[in-house]
């Protein structure tokens, strides 16, 4: 469905170039759930971002290629993009308060994703004025769709706004934003993050029903390794800007291969038993703006050679369908 | 000395909004009143840590600052080693806050950007003792190898600081008053996976050493059930439920509490047991629901005594104490 290669996005500083995005590839089947996995400032939401051609000022999306549906996203214009953006492709943000405008109503902006992408085609009367019957037929839509992603009485909180919806309220009209197109693609980026326990298994539910009933794909961007564990078919680590494992859920959770996997997974409070210390990778992130030449995990790794600091470690598939970034592997 | 640190007996501390008089005339508003803790008693053992979990706006935060006196409470009292909290700081604040010192969640907005390191620590080290310069120094310094960090750090501002680093110095200046009791507000949960785990090792480590207690407030259940003794389970300013971690864990008694955690992910082998969705979030403490606060989303209702009469927190034969009408206790 989607096949990205050799993502690169770079963001020039005083302090010379970060590479956010280093070599990342990847591919997503169709119908499947993929997590993006890693800690703060590892690149998994800026890889997102790249996808959908948003990569923020002064960054660049440098090198790198994103088919999807035979094209190549990084090489359409901006018009052509606009029409997959929201419309193939939808996004869900962490923060469903900074997404939603406040100043509209919240049937509102479902019906604008409707209109701008002319999903209903309303019949055009005259030069300005569409027909009575493709504004009811929107305002139809909307309420269907406020129905699927589970909020009660639509008819009455179409005309509420933003700040008059809780947190996981909110996040599921952003869901039904998402989907007022029927895209074959989601992508979203830590959408469970802000939201209670409680809300959070309601909107995964939500998403996973999503998935199942319409077999759209989805990019599930998240720093929890158990959110991902659960819900994810396959899962992509990153650290400090390159992919450093991917493979099946249950083979990366429970037979890691990359040192730092493995050094994350014995830092969660999951698996460790009770009285007996957690094994927390040491020291911290490393600065992007300052990596080693080699691998970007040689400075914290225990298991670290020469070879690992000099040069950059190669992707090796250990098993079919399961590859890491590590000298180790090989 | 009895086993009982921190007793709290019929809590509550509520928010007056208060309405400017020309609304009240011409919209007709009141005063609203926000039941952010709305009566809760329980104790905390000498020693122990015990885990608050609840969802946001449960009031579990404003319960933690009302132990360490940072508000007054609405009714109700709270005691700390046989003495009222209350009585206690109009008498001789200072010996109090020697006493009960405060972790806070967001370790960028908790340290003064403008002051040093050296600036944070001296001030509570002053606070308790006399110290002549060299002295004072010494006494910075060992606070910061006690919590991980060293000589060097003592003239940076935060914003050279990392979030753990940050969280650790907080640490080392609750600390600094060589308390018996500290509140950890969410100390962890702005912090990333592999730095988390280092602080939680810091807190446990602490705790021997110093024999702390701790109150660990934290909406992370799997953190909760790795460093608490005993839990308690918040929903709308009240305890639901308080019992020894793991037999909470493994066998909840209150519907909230079986909901709640069914809902927390897991990392597991075997397939996840079936998932208990509850419908529709937290209600307003504004306008709580009468009778058990949760009878609008709970799922094991017994019948209209669930609308009706609020439950009471009644020890379960397990031992453990639960406010549900559900059960024959």
């Amino acid at each position: 469905m989607l096949r990205v290669r050799n993502l690169a996005v770079h963001f020039p500083t005083r302090r010379g170039t970060v590479k956010a995005v280093n070599d990342v590839s990847f591919e997503l089947n169709d119908g499947e759930i993929l997590g993006l996995v890693g800690e703060s400032g590892c690149g998994k939401s800026m890889t997102l971002l790249a996808l959908m051609g948003l990569v923020p000022y002064p960054g660049e999306t440098v090198a790198g290629e994103v088919r999807f549906q035979g094209r190549d996203l990084l090489k359409l214009g901006r018009d052509e993009l606009r029409q997959v953006r929201g419309r193939q492709i939808a996004m869900i943000f962490q923060d469903p308060l900074t997404t939603l405008n406040p100043v509209f109503k919240v049937g509102e902006q479902i019906a604008e994703a409707l209109r701008v992408h002319n999903i209903l085609k309303p019949e055009k009367r005259g030069l300005f004025s569409r027909s009575a019957s493709g504004t009811d037929a929107i305002r139809e839509e909307v309420i269907r769709l406020m129905e699927a992603v589970g909020i009660p009485a639509p008819e009455q909180r179409l005309e509420e706004y933003p700040h008059q919806f809780s947190g996981g309220m909110q996040q599921r009209a952003i869901i039904a934003i998402a989907l007022s197109c029927r895209p074959h693609l989601l992508l979203a980026d830590e959408p469970t993050t802000a939201l209670d326990v409680t809300v959070q298994a309601q909107i995964l539910d939500l998403l996973r029903q999503i998935n199942q009933k319409e077999g759209t794909g989805i990019i599930l961007v998240t720093h929890n390794l158990a959110v991902a564990a659960e819900f994810c078919q396959r899962l992509a680590v990153m650290y400090a800007g390159q992919l450093m494992e991917l493979g099946p859920t249950e083979a990366v959770i429970f037979d890691p291969i990359h040192p730092y996997t493995k050094g994350l997974l014995r830092s969660l409070p999951y698996l460790v038993p009770k009285g007996s210390p957690l094994v927390p990778i040491p020291g911290s992130v490393p600065d992007l703006a300052q990596l080693p030449r080699g691998c970007p995990y040689s400075s914290r790794c225990e298991l670290a050679t020469a070879a690992c600091w000099e040069q950059s470690s190669p992707w090796v598939e250990v098993q079919p369908g399961h590859a890491a970034r590590c000298w180790r592997s090989t | 000395m009895s086993k009982t640190l921190v007793a709290v007996t019929g809590l509550k501390k509520h928010f007056l909004i208060q309405r400017s008089l020309i609304t009240k005339l011409v919209a007709g508003a009141k005063d609203q009143r926000i039941r952010a803790v709305d009566g809760v008693d329980f104790e905390i053992h000498r020693q122990e840590t015990l885990g608050l979990v609840g969802e946001s706006g449960c009031g579990k935060t404003t319960l933690g600052r009302t132990l360490v006196g940072l508000y007054e409470p609405t009714a109700g009292s709270v005691t700390f080693a046989g003495q009222n909290v209350e009585e206690l700081k109009r008498k001789d604040p200072l010996a109090f806050y020697r006493q009960v010192q405060m972790v806070f969640q967001n370790p960028y907005a908790s340290l003064n950007p403008r002051k040093t390191v050296r600036d944070i620590l001296s001030q509570p080290l002053q606070a308790r003792a006399r110290y002549n310069p060299k002295g004072l120094e010494e006494a910075a310094i060992r606070l910061l190898e006690q919590v991980g960090l060293n000589a060097h750090h003592m003239d940076r501002y935060p914003h050279q600081f990392s979030g753990g680093q940050r969280q650790r110095i907080s640490i080392a200046r609750a600390l600094a008053m060589q308390p018996s009791f500290i509140v950890c507000d969410e100390p962890v949960s702005a912090l990333d996976v592999s730095v988390q785990a280092q602080i939680l090792n810091l807190l446990r480590d602490l705790q021997i050493r110093f024999q702390l207690t701790y109150l660990f407030i934290s909406h992370d259940l799997s953190v909760v059930r790795y460093l608490c003794d005993r839990v308690a389970v918040m929903y709308l300013g009240k305890i639901v439920e308080i019992g020894d971690t793991e037999d909470v864990f493994n066998q909840p008694i209150h519907p909230y509490t079986e909901a709640l955690l069914s809902s927390m992910p897991q990392i597991k082998r075997e397939p996840v047991r079936q998932r208990i969705l509850l419908s529709g979030s937290v209600p307003s403490p504004l306008n709580p629901p009468s009778g058990c606060s949760f009878h609008p989303r709970c799922f094991a209702q017994v019948g209209k005594i669930c609308q009706q009469k609020e439950p009471e927190l009644k020890q379960h034969a397990s031992g453990r104490l639960v406010a549900c009408h559900r059960r024959n206790l």
